[in-house]
């Protein structure tokens, strides 16, 4: 990415954390481009049996979008904030697309197994984890706000705490207690 | 949800998250405050386990592996040869070890990947060494773990070359005993893993091999917890999650239920095992069926009676196939003679029984299934032998049926005593014979009477003994037998031998009566009467003896007034009597020791007497009890350790010593404490204790790695870590005393979760939680405080719901609800410390008995309340409310006061002292 898009990406960034709602607007494609961009392309390159790590993902992105002479670690936090978010449309999207894509096969039930007692792989319904956690941003904002930087950006839980401005043990908790929660929903 | 419940939800999951499931539902039900909050919490805590948000989304867009390209690369140290099998999970491959020193050959599973692959690699490395400690021939050896260079879990374990066991026994065409021999084979491996704490929980025939040998090998020994801790307890209670880390048709209802696990699962899939290889079939048919209805049938269904089971299905053993119910076809019999194997008729060899056996072991809840596979084992063992066994309903004519058929001869002559008494008693009468023939006739019946009544008393008593539940039958027969005795020797006139046998008949029935531990009545009463009767009677004897008998008549007296004094001990009666008792002992044992001074077991008995008697003063005295035990207790236990510093005794008897002598000097520490002496006077005392203590452990510690298989010497090893740590935080070492007590917690957990039955390792619990509530109220941390004590009430609670006349539960608990009051106070909560303090009073006047020392204990809890008013009025500002709370606080101490000296027990003199200072301390401040 050019120098100058650069800056812009960082400039609009700073607007955002302003307040500016345009700028954020502005700034959400272009973390979204960027994000499915550095997912479909490590894809295309990985070898069986290794995954993507959304925090290295998010930190590609961050190096590739902002300018890095000209933010201080607060930009970073708040990045990586907004990334977060926009992982989770990613993420979400993706799976309505491929729901839609299957539609028709049926749901696979659970296979028993007996010669090996173990479990089917079970992979978590993001769209029915965007809705709860819909509902969970409706009476705690700010926890699922951790939840978006723990689950869909891999944040570690100094970041999250940095970005929110709470303590590393406030996050650790809070992120343990919706996990259940939104578990639970899932169930 | 509005924000304000979310928070408080929240709160309380915090808190209970990281407790033990069996301790959340307690702590739940002391917190909850409505059942709907209750439900949402119990669902987080279910989902809690679920690491599926743990893992990146991202990685649903990795592609598949196939296992199969697998074949001929190096896992770890291994390489792998072959495919053997395949499943949902993953693969297992044949390999050999070549890493140039040795050829090993072995079986390695490898798990598909995209299986929270970090977490299970984590739960190996913890788990590896636990399960490579299994050494047992009929376990499979873990042979290594681990996680491939691609990312895919694996475990290696030993190769066995061999048939599932239902296989063998199918293709051997076993017997309906050899069936029961092998599968004794198997409960003895898993008795032994059990043993080591480690629960298979996934017992099926698939994981049982037999070699061609005949040894039996089970497989995955410990593997379905690694799996099913990383990923299961995903979603509540029986959803599918769970299920797919057991295999249904061998899963127990708990497993069904997502409930805790513990041994008593093995003993329920074992119970399948059993119930399949002797019928062919499965207690429940669980094809085709949804996940729904397996719950249903296995939880809520009976299964048919296993003799029931070959009948209602046709079929016979040897066509039974692991997988699937089959019907047998009339032209496939092999073993026509067999009544295992006759397709038509129920079996006359699994009525009664096994049919019991197998289906006490597939009870539902787990309590009432066989308390260990040991259990299991020896009832079809006793099976086996045609003893009673412990599954049947316990009748009274079961068991005489039982005892008759395997003892005809013996029952046959005891009955025949019991006429030959009643007769001679009854028709004859002693005095009334005259005539010198007539005499002699009466004599010889006279000695078979007593001969048999004897017999009576000793051998058949004794050979019934060790029958379950046998207590009632023995009570009668002594019963009967020491009145026949009785009126044998008032006939008889001063007969000391005959004596003799009457109070031995006596000693027996009030050790029947009165024993606290094991197959007792519970009747302290009734056994105090006959330990009196029978004291007497020896008494009469040693007067009478001869110096020939002397030693024996000193040996009866001995044990009769120990017996006695334990008994007058238990029912809290007669203190006189009991120190008596006690100084007769002293005496006799002195006289004896005399004669044989490097007599051990003399000694120790000298030293147990004396510490009964130095205990006492000390709880009157301290100082004058710790004179006692410096003048008569150490020097006996010195002596001891002289004869015979290693002997089992001497261990036992230093270890009682020193953590007695540890109990009151911290005792002795909390008393100037209260008496406000100040830390500095307190602390030499506690750091006494806390070195008798660490010296108490090493003992147990040294007597613990010599012989690890003892259940006693590592409970005993275990709770003194708890002693450590409690005294720890008492002699000022807070900080360094939270390892100790963490541990202590976790073993008394292990323990209870090993044992539903086992009331003292709840109540032990029960005292860990309070040690720790005390450590985090050491520390101010109030919050965590009243968690643990809310717990450590739940548990007392609990042994009270078990055994309600537990004594000491009921002080702990009452003790408890002042602690908690008092922690209150300290946390400046007046109002909610006085509702403890009333919840305390209401409860030691409903619990307590007018018995002495418990009147102290309710004397306590005034005084504490009467503190903790004087407290809040120091700190009150207004002259006016501080009055208020100045009248309260006398006013408690006074009625503690009175209490206290209406008690009159050893330790009256010592707590009124502390109730007399306070109320000066408040008189004065009211003046």
């Amino acid at each position: 990415m050019a120098d100058e898009s650069r800056q812009g990406v960082t400039g609009l960034l700073r607007q955002a954390q302003g307040g500016d709602r345009a700028a954020l607007d502005e700034l959400l494609p272009l973390v979204y481009r960027e994000l499915k961009g550095i997912a479909s392309r490590q894809l295309a390159g990985e070898r069986a049996g290794h995954t993507l790590q959304a925090t290295a993902l998010v930190n590609e992105a961050y190096l590739r979008l902002i300018d890095q002479h000209s933010v201080d670690w607060r930009n970073r936090a708040h990045f990586f904030s907004i990334a977060a978010e926009t992982m989770r449309r990613v993420l979400v999207n993706h799976a309505v697309r491929r729901r839609a894509g299957k539609r028709g096969e049926g749901q696979t039930l659970l296979a028993l197994d007996e010669a090996a007692s173990f479990p089917e792989r079970r992979e978590v319904d993001l769209i029915l984890l965007d809705e709860a956690l819909n509902r969970l941003a409706e009476f705690d904002p700010a926890q699922a706000r951790v939840v978006e930087m723990k689950f869909f950006a891999g944040l570690s839980n100094a970041e999250v705490a940095e970005v929110l401005g709470r303590s590393e043990s406030t996050v650790k908790r809070e992120w343990r207690s919706a996990k259940a929660w939104l578990a639970a929903q899932l169930a | 949800m509005t924000p304000e419940r979310w928070r408080e939800i929240k709160r309380i999951f915090d808190a209970a998250a990281d407790l033990a499931p069996r301790e959340q539902h307690v702590f739940l039900d002391s917190v909850c405050p409505d059942p709907t909050t209750r439900v949402e919490i119990e669902r987080m805590l279910a989902a809690d386990l679920d690491t599926a948000l743990d893992e990146s989304p991202l990685a649903a867009l990795a592609p598949d592996d196939d296992p199969a390209s697998l074949v001929g690369r190096r896992i770890g140290r291994y390489r792998i040869t072959g495919e053997i099998a395949r499943g949902g999970m993953g693969a297992v491959f044949s390999a050999v070890r070549d890493d140039g020193e040795f050829q090993q050959q072995a079986a390695v599973k490898l798990i598909k990947s995209g299986l929270h692959t970090e977490a299970i690699a984590r739960r190996f490395r913890h788990e590896r060494q636990i399960l490579a400690s299994l050494e047992h021939p009929n376990i499979a050896r873990l042979l290594d773990g681990g996680v491939t260079d691609d990312g895919l879990p694996f475990y290696v374990m030993e190769f066995v070359g061999g048939a599932p066991v239902d296989d063998y026994c199918r293709e051997r065409d076993l017997s309906l005993k050899d069936r029961l021999e092998l599968f004794r084979q198997i409960c003895g491996a898993v008795a032994y893993a059990h043993r080591r704490l480690i629960v298979h929980r996934d017992l099926k025939p698939s994981n049982i091999l037999v070699t061609p040998a005949g040894e039996v090998k089970l497989l995955d020994f410990g593997i379905a917890k690694v799996i099913s801790q990383t990923i299961g307890g995903a979603r509540p209670r029986g959803t599918a999650t769970q299920l797919g880390l057991m295999t249904p048709d061998y899963a127990s209802p708990e497993q069904f239920r997502g409930e805790q696990v513990t041994t008593a699962t093995d003993v329920y899939s074992l119970g399948v095992v059993l119930y399949e290889l002797l019928t062919g079939a499965r207690p429940y048919d669980l094809t085709g069926l949804r996940l729904d209805e397996m719950l249903r049938a296995v939880c809520e269904t009976g299964p048919p009676r296993p003799s029931q089971a070959i009948a209602d299905c046709g079929l016979r053993i040897a066509d039974s196939r692991p997988k699937k119910r089959r019907r047998a076809s009339p032209s496939s019999s092999s073993n026509p003679q067999s009544a295992i194997h006759n397709p038509q008729s129920k079996n006359p060899q699994l009525k009664g029984d096994l049919d019991n056996i197998i289906l006490k072991a597939l009870r539902k809840e787990p309590e009432n299934r066989y308390a260990s596979v040991e259990a299991l084992s020896e009832d079809i063992g006793r099976h086996l032998k045609g003893l009673p066994i412990v599954a049947r309903p316990a009748t009274f004519g079961y068991r005489a049926g039982k005892f008759v058929r395997r003892n005809r001869p013996a029952v046959l002559l005891a009955s025949l005593v019991l006429l030959t008494l009643v007769g001679g008693i009854s028709a004859t009468g002693w005095q009334a014979v005259r005539a010198e023939r007539e005499r002699k006739l009466a004599q010889k019946r006279f000695e078979q009477s007593r001969d048999l009544a004897n017999s009576l008393v000793f051998k058949y008593h004794d050979a019934i003994a060790n029958l379950p539940n046998s207590s009632p039958v023995r009570e009668l027969l002594l019963k009967d037998a020491s009145a026949y005795l009785d009126n044998l020797a008032r006939d008889a006139g001063g007969d000391l031998t005959l004596l003799r046998e009457v109070a031995l008949a006596r000693t027996k029935l009030g050790d029947i009566q009165g024993r606290p531990h094991g197959a007792s009545l519970g009747n302290t009463a009734g056994a105090i009467e006959n330990y009196e009767a029978a004291a007497a009677l020896f008494e009469t004897v040693a007067r009478g003896s001869t110096r020939a008998d002397r030693p024996r008549a000193t040996g009866d007296l001995l044990t009769i007034y120990q017996k006695l004094g334990s008994a007058l001990t238990r029912a809290k009666e007669r203190p006189e009597r009991r120190r008596e008792l006690l100084n007769q002992r002293i005496e006799m044992l002195g006289e004896l020791l005399r004669e044989q001074p490097g007599d051990l077991k003399l000694r120790i008995e000298l030293a147990d007497t004396h510490t009964s008697v130095g205990n006492r003063l000390l709880r009157a005295d301290f100082d004058e009890g710790h004179r006692y035990y410096q003048q008569n207790i150490l020097p006996t236990l010195a002596e001891a350790e002289r004869i015979a510093p290693d002997a089992g005794e001497t261990l036992a008897l230093k270890t009682n010593v020193l953590s007695k002598l540890g109990w009151h000097f911290a005792e002795q520490g909390r008393l100037l404490i209260e008496l406000e002496a100040g830390a500095d006077a307190a602390r030499p005392y506690f750091g006494r204790a806390l070195e008798l203590f660490q010296e108490t452990a090493k003992v147990y510690e040294r007597q613990y790695r010599r012989e690890p298989s003892n259940h006693i010497g590592e409970r005993r090893f275990k709770s003194s870590i708890c002693n450590i740590g409690i005294h720890l935080g008492d002699a000022g070492r807070v900080e360094e005393s939270y390892g100790y007590l963490k541990r202590c917690l976790d073993d008394n957990l292990t323990l209870a979760a090993f044992d539903a039955n086992d009331v003292q390792a709840v109540f032990d619990t029960g005292d860990a939680y309070n040690s720790l509530a005390v450590y985090h109220r050491r520390r101010q941390d109030f919050a965590r405080a009243f968690a643990h004590y809310e717990l450590s009430l739940a548990h007392m609670e609990r042994v009270i719901a078990a055994d309600a006349k537990h004594h000491e539960a009921i002080n702990y608990k009452l003790d408890l609800l002042t602690q908690i009051g008092n922690t209150h106070a300290e946390a400046l909560r007046l109002n909610v410390a006085q509702s403890f303090y009333e919840r305390a009073a209401e409860f030691a006047a409903r619990s307590l008995t007018a018995e002495p020392g418990d009147r102290v204990l309710a004397g306590a809890v005034r005084l504490n309340a009467g503190r903790a008013y004087a407290t809040f009025a120091g700190r009150e500002t207004s002259r006016e409310a501080a009055r208020a709370l100045w009248q309260k606080s006398c006013a408690e101490l006074r009625r503690a006061a009175d209490i206290t000296a209406a008690a009159r027990t050893e330790e009256t003199p010592k707590r009124l002292r502390v109730i007399e200072r306070q109320l000066a301390k408040c008189e004065r401040a009211l003046a």
